[in-house]
């Protein structure tokens, strides 16, 4: 275990910096952006499962690779093939990850979704197709890639055992997928009728998917609607199309990636209050990262679908929040994990993070200014 | 500095996460609580020319020294929130204070949370999720004052879900009900309310609907809303009720006049609204339903000296008020006056009749309050029935929700309401 941190780390570090040294200037920020993403995933995982084998260590630096390739693609096609291709592998992490499962293989499995986005990302590059089909393929893709993991949750029995990594790997690559295709390959196409509609669509999902938490006991199950839901939330960001708005989902993907990492399913121990916090700043709370990005992400707007979807988000994390009231059911099959510096970094960055919100004009003109030579 | 420089307080409450001794937590604690007294001494200086907003702040910041020099240990992370509140209190950005009030929730909060336990933040939250809305949907002037108002009864009344102050709180301790008075002063002052005389008499009603199942403290905090919506100058005036609410010893009494002389004052500004008529006969109902309140309130035994800082505080912002605005006119009216006489006699016939019937004067506990949703807890058994149900086999009916409605105070309540919505017709 020793040995392997620091060798995925260089690994990633290696990737990271060529990626750099060969991607053009305007993709530099986005680069920067995934790496902090999925260094960020490997530093605060707590439970050590990407170095605890070698096929999770492979498995993560090949998306990893995958997902900085994609932005360094020059057109759409390229990009879709790339990220096709990490999608697949994400898919065979969840299984490569979960305990044995039975039901019927089609839905159950975290490789049909994979399948499926192949066939759009073909579907794509047929000639044939015109533009609007292509966008609902390229759209349908990216719903897909938010939503997959809640295909192991039709499972019946070992639904929700994959370890937190994978959950949070699958929350980067959906997060960036979805902000760097807005932000760089969407056409026009989107700003007229019934495109423009998605704006509204997105937030209406995220509440369907926050209300399917009635039906669901365990709060693991609850915490990946969680994720998938805060998935969309980067996604319905980026498609505002407000400079502000995309500013603070791109802060959202990155603080979203660690928090899903940070939230182990481990037990919590006793009455500290620093496991306890750290536990459930995960789901956004006061205090912690995804909440200031919520707040900066919800700002107000000038454009009236943007407001009813801020109202419809605010409704949506009410009701994720609204769970966490009462008794934790963690899974008490997983040993307690001792306090570490991973927890100790994780829970400063998090609370620190809270001073952002003091200042948020400054924060989106200093992104601004970074992102001078993006688009 | 932005109104929101006070969220820099939380970089050295960060370190939190790097220690476990007691002393150097304590000292990270006190940074913060430096920080937060610097973010609000630099927003406080600006307006050092405006008593209507140095005035109510230094109220609050009496009230906190007081509170704290009598339990003798001051709390770093209570500070803390205070110091939110503090913020708020010299805030004019309705989003900023929202994000002010949550935060300082958060942290009062804080120490209860175990094992997970957060319904005082979603308490916190459903206050506040109406102006947030608002907010949100950019609504301006009547809408946003809707939407500010219903936050307001949120945060203040009892029903229908038990507010922060009482869920935190215990009985002796009234730190955090005086906060909530603080807040709600907050969320009101922001708002240019156009239908002044309107609003006075609605919080009015409110009082008087809630008086059926509401503390005092919580009709004080109506009717101080009430005296705000007539002028704002009176509105500063009520926050000498701040004070007079952390300890309920003799000021009881001292509370007890006070609010049958706000109550006045309110009632003299009812025929701007309503008939004359209806205006004398509906004072002479609000002195009776006021009276009923404060028969049953019992004295606390307190320290003689804490009833007279209290005392003193509110005598000062009382004093410096009228020195600051020798303008202030009382003028009263007959309905004021009925009121008061009414206020008054049904006072001391109610203590007479304690004795003998003391249930004509107990406040109705059970006022149909709805628990907040429990999601996680939906049992194996819930489950079933809510599967049934979606498949069109059985009809789920929620029986909490009828529970709620059926108790006789939620009558009452909703019939006031359509009541509200009637006087607000009438010439």
């Amino acid at each position: 275990m020793r040995i392997k941190f620091p060798i995925v780390l260089i690994g990633m570090l290696i990737l990271f910096s060529a990626s750099i040294a060969l991607g053009e200037v305007s993709r530099v920020p986005w680069l920067v952006v995934c790496g902090l993403s999925f260094i960020g995933i490997f530093i605060f995982d707590t439970e050590n499962a990407i170095t605890k084998n070698i096929a999770n260590s492979t498995l993560f630096l090949t998306v990893f690779g995958l997902v900085l390739k994609s932005i360094l693609e020059p057109s759409v096609e390229y990009f879709w093939r790339d990220v096709a291709g990490a999608v697949f592998l994400i898919a065979l992490g969840f299984e490569q990850n979960s305990e044995s499962w039975d039901g019927h293989i089609l839905l159950r499995s975290m490789l049909t979704p994979a399948v499926l986005f192949f066939i759009l990302v073909m579907g794509q590059s047929l000639p044939a197709l015109p533009a609007e089909a292509t966008l609902i393929c390229s759209l349908a893709g990216i719903f897909l890639l938010a939503l997959l993991e809640l295909f192991s949750m039709l499972r019946k029995q070992g639904d929700v055992q994959t370890t937190a990594f994978m959950s949070a790997t699958r929350s980067a690559t959906s997060s960036i997928v979805s902000l760097f295709y807005c932000a760089t390959f969407l056409p026009n196409l989107i700003h007229e009728a019934p495109f423009i509609n998605i704006q509204l669509l997105v937030p209406v999902m995220g509440v369907c998917l926050a209300m399917l938490g009635f039906f669901l006991r365990k709060s693991r199950e609850r915490y990946i609607l969680f994720c998938s839901g805060w998935s969309l939330f980067i996604l319905w960001t980026a498609l505002s199309f407000e400079q502000n708005r995309i500013f603070a989902g791109i802060g959202g993907a990155v603080a979203g990636a660690w928090s899903t990492v940070i939230v182990s399913r481990a037990p919590i121990r006793g009455n500290d209050l620093r496991y306890i916090f750290l536990k459930i700043s995960g789901w956004g709370i006061p205090g912690s990262i995804l909440f200031t990005f919520i707040l900066l992400g919800l700002l107000p707007s000038t454009n009236m679908n943007l407001r009813i979807g801020s109202v419809i988000w605010l409704l949506g994390f009410f009701i994720y929040w609204s769970g966490l009231v009462g008794n934790a059911d963690s899974d008490r099959s997983t040993p307690e994990q001792s306090w570490g510096w991973r927890q100790s970094i994780a829970l400063a960055l998090t609370i620190a993070s809270t001073a952002l919100l003091s200042e948020p004009g400054m924060l989106a003109r200093a992104m601004s200014v970074w992102w001078g030579g993006g688009k | 500095m932005s109104e929101l420089g006070i969220l820099f307080s939380f970089i050295p409450l960060s370190g939190l996460a790097f220690f476990r001794g007691e002393k150097p937590q304590a000292a990270l604690l006190w940074c913060a609580v430096i920080v937060a007294v610097i973010a609000n001494a630099l927003l406080l200086y600006p307006h050092l020319q405006e008593p209507q907003w140095w005035l109510p702040y230094t109220t609050f910041l009496a009230v906190v020294l007081f509170d704290g020099a009598i339990k003798k240990k001051l709390k770093p992370l209570h500070i803390i929130a205070a110091l939110f509140v503090g913020q708020a209190l010299l805030t004019k950005d309705i989003a900023s204070i929202i994000i002010l009030l949550i935060f300082s929730d958060a942290l009062f909060s804080a120490e209860r949370i175990s094992n997970l336990e957060l319904e005082s933040f979603l308490i916190s939250l459903t206050s506040l999720l109406p102006t947030t809305i608002g907010v949100l949907l950019g609504l301006t002037d009547s809408e946003l004052i809707y939407c500010v108002a219903a936050s307001i009864v949120l945060r203040l009344s009892s029903w229908p879900f038990l507010n922060l102050a009482v869920y935190l709180e215990d009985n002796r301790d009234r730190f955090l009900t005086c906060m909530s008075l603080i807040s709600i002063f907050v969320l009101w002052r922001t708002q240019s309310i156009q239908d002044s005389d309107l609003w006075a008499v609605i919080w009015m009603a409110m009082a008087c609907i809630l008086s059926i199942g509401a503390r005092p403290v919580e009709l004080l905090g109506f009717l101080s809303l009430g005296l705000f919506s007539i002028s704002p100058v009176w509105g500063i005036l009520g926050t000498s009720f701040w004070a007079l609410s952390l300890y309920q010893g003799k000021n009881i009494y001292l509370l007890a006049i006070l609010m049958a002389a706000s109550g006045a004052f309110v009632a003299g500004d009812l025929p701007k609204t309503l008939i004359p008529e209806v205006a004398i006969a509906l004072a002479a109902l609000f002195g009776i339903l006021f009276a009923r309140t404060f028969v049953n309130l019992k004295e606390v035994k307190t320290n003689w000296v804490i009833e007279v800082v209290g005392v003193f505080i509110a005598l000062t912002v009382g004093v410096s008020e009228f020195l600051l605005h020798p303008e202030l006119e009382v003028s009263l009216d007959t309905a004021s006056a009925v009121l008061s006489g009414s206020f008054v006699v049904f006072y001391v016939i109610g203590k007479i009749l304690q004795k003998t019937k003391p249930r004509l004067f107990k406040p109705m506990k059970s006022m149909g309050r709805l628990a907040l949703p429990r999601f996680k807890r939906v049992s194996a058994r819930q489950s079933e029935v809510i599967e049934q149900a979606m498949s069109g086999k059985v009809t789920v009916i929620s029986a909490r929700f009828f529970n709620a409605l059926d108790s006789e105070a939620s009558i009452i309540v909703l019939l006031g309401i359509l009541g509200l919505l009637l006087f607000g017709r009438l010439p």
